[in-house]
């Protein structure tokens, strides 16, 4: 591998993709046949229809560079087996399509003729392009700003610690109960409830939504002040270190609080990077179950901890199924059970559950602004298909898939409502008991 | 034993041994699916990934495509069988007429699905960007082996000149685009085990949903 042409950056990225040459990545790497029918299952390419953003032409932004630098047959005949080098203008391409031109939402691999995991593969070539340092700015910062300030959006603590205490204030008003309220820092407690930072900064009454569920669920939780950060833009990024990192603390406050179980609040790539990749990043399973809070709305549904009456939810209720939650998740039905007992109206958009189109504000394309243009755009799919259920609310329980919907509502003018599952449940929910609501 | 046999002979040796390193690179090792606790019926899924999952109606790019699917489906029958006319070719074993005629019915249809595969791709903008000669040849050398073999079974001659060509298929297999067929099923089984844990696949049974108290 050792080549002299390679700056000592290039190099390091190639180590990456050396250091992770298992047997998985192996095989995803030699399997794609370039039958080119992917194309139709890609939403950049079904928007733009360049070829560029073809998921094969995903495969090969890394793909090719492990047969230059890895294969006897690449070295020998670079041009004949599609191997190329490591250089400026592999690198440019490579930012484009791995970062600005794709989501990593995995709907390609669900259809791929073969069955090559292309988000695994954009993630690896990720992985490269953070060890060149070309991560986009903005999706860098983000990350940044978790690991220096403990969450995404550098929340202050006091300023996070006076917006639950109003929430709280607003709950025990709502629901009549002094007893009612919001534990930080509780010791001991069957649930740690994390956040993404979006809620406390800009959507606070999903926080109180899922506090009104806990009260009426008579749930023993508790949400840290100091490490409640549901998200974790590294696995967009492509840093294993800061993803890792970002994990640990979790964990670390997990043990710290002596919670029973780490649930997870309504984000879709939080559920994907703590409940399934973090295991990964930390070398070893969990010691405690983690679960989505979605699970937890449907456990309470089921076994009669919380009462719901649809009937308060009247409008045409549609799903929007973020990808990582769903696809690569595993969170499908849960939801649906959800608003099966939470609304009146469900309609189902087509396709859906793991055929779902991305919202096309997956893979941190909210955080590079310089993509913009091509997110909202691409995001003209799942516009559509909002229309066409002809829903005036969209469930959406991902907190990034929310802001890209909001941003899609207004650019296409579908003109509906966009809410957390959580909403939904709390306006629906059931507080007193039969006999006193007769009375 | 002629020369051509013993050439055949070495090649399929070289095809084996590159084989069997490949997929000792390739092959899952345990906790090959993730360290995080599985929700799913794992085996189930790696099945439903073999199988169903590959089935035209839960493929996109089969049921939007079902002309290049039907010819890549019969270019692959045509590629099997002919594998097949080959062992029974160099071991001389005689096989009635009628099937002899079947067999060059689906050899011809074959050869038919690769070449219009190969046109699509020498004529499809979006086909041309992706592919490379390595594409090209592999298309040439796969459909070229399906005539052969036709041309074979048809006169009765030309064995020598299959021995040889069959060789250098087997030769390339390994270092080409056709080395998915040694990595096929292995990708299958990885995106089975990837689904599987996570309970997204078998579409039509997940088992957390199932079996939950």
């Amino acid at each position: 591998m050792a080549d002299k042409t390679l700056t000592l950056k290039q190099s390091r990225a190639l180590e990456a993709l050396n250091l992770r040459l298992g047997g998985r990545l192996r095989t995803h790497l030699n399997s794609c046949v370039h039958c080119g029918l992917c194309g139709e299952s890609c939403h950049y390419y079904l928007r733009y229809g360049d070829p560029r953003f073809l998921p094969g032409n995903k495969v090969d932004q890394i793909a090719r560079l492990y047969r230059r630098y890895f294969t006897p047959q690449g070295r020998l005949l670079p041009g004949w087996f599609g191997a190329g080098d490591l250089n400026d203008a592999a690198i440019e391409e490579m930012v484009d399509v791995v970062f600005g031109g794709c989501t990593m939402c995995g709907r390609c691999s669900i259809h791929c003729s073969i069955g090559v995991d292309i988000p695994f593969l954009v993630r690896t070539a990720r992985t490269m392009l953070h060890e060149l340092g070309l991560v986009p700015e903005g999706l860098q910062s983000t990350v940044n700003a978790a690991i220096e300030s403990g969450n995404n959006m550098a929340i202050p603590r006091d300023e996070m610690v006076d917006t639950l205490q109003w929430l709280e204030q607003d709950l025990r008003m709502e629901v009549d109960d002094d007893s009612a309220g919001i534990p930080l820092d509780a010791t001991g407690k069957h649930i740690l409830y994390t956040l993404n930072p979006r809620e406390p900064k800009f959507f606070p009454l999903s926080i109180s939504a899922m506090a009104k569920i806990f009260y009426a669920a008579k749930e023993s939780w508790t949400i840290s002040t100091n490490c409640y950060d549901t998200t974790n833009y590294a696995y967009f990024s492509g840093s294993d270190a800061s993803a890792r990192e970002l994990t640990q603390r979790l964990t670390g406050e997990m043990q710290k609080l002596k919670a029973g179980v780490l649930a997870l609040a309504e984000c879709g790539h939080g559920f994907r990077a703590i409940r399934w990749e973090g295991p990964d990043w930390l070398g070893e399973a969990y010691p405690f179950p983690v679960v989505s809070v979605i699970e937890l709305m449907a456990g309470y549904i089921r076994s009669g901890r919380i009462r719901l009456d649809p009937g308060r939810n009247e409008k045409r209720v549609t799903l929007h199924d973020p990808c990582n939650l769903v696809r690569a998740g595993g969170v499908i039905e849960e939801q649906r059970f959800v608003l099966e007992h939470a609304v009146r109206n469900f309609v189902e958009m087509t396709p859906n559950r793991e055929n779902n189109f991305c919202c096309g504000g997956g893979g941190g394309q909210l955080s590079m602004g310089e993509y913009r243009d091509r997110r909202v755009e691409a995001g003209r799919i799942k516009a559509d298909q909002i229309r066409e259920t002809g829903a005036k609310i969209v469930a959406a329980p991902c907190h990034n898939c929310i802001d890209q919907l909001m941003e899609l509502n207004q650019v296409y003018e579908l003109g509906v409502e966009i809410r957390t599952l959580a909403e939904l449940v709390a306006d629906a929910l059931v507080l007193k008991s039969p006999a006193v609501e007769g009375s | 034993m002629t020369g051509p046999h013993w050439f055949l002979i070495a090649c399929f040796a070289v095809l084996a041994v590159g084989t069997r390193y490949l997929i000792s690179q390739a092959f899952p090792r345990e906790g090959a699916g993730g360290l995080a606790e599985s929700r799913g019926d794992v085996p189930r899924a790696v099945l439903y990934s073999l199988i169903s999952a590959m089935m035209p109606w839960k493929k996109e790019t089969a049921n939007r495509h079902i002309v290049s699917y039907a010819l890549g489906i019969t270019l692959h029958i045509g590629i099997f069988l002919s594998f097949l006319w080959l062992v029974l070719i160099f071991f001389n074993v005689e096989l009635p007429q009628a099937l002899i005629a079947l067999s060059a019915i689906v050899l011809a249809l074959g050869a038919f699905g690769g070449l219009l595969l190969l046109i699509r791709r020498l004529t499809t903008s979006q086909m041309r960007y992706l592919s490379t000669p390595d594409d090209y040849f592999s298309s040439l050398l796969t459909t070229g082996f399906i005539i052969l073999t036709l041309m074979v079974l048809r006169s009765g001659g030309l064995k020598a000149a299959l021995f040889i060509y069959a060789g250098i298929l087997f030769l390339y297999i390994p270092v080409g685009k056709l080395r998915h067929a040694i990595y096929f099923a292995l990708a299958r089984v990885y995106l089975g085990l990837f689904y599987g844990r996570r309970d997204v696949w078998p579409a039509d049974g997940r088992k957390s949903w199932r079996t939950r108290p």
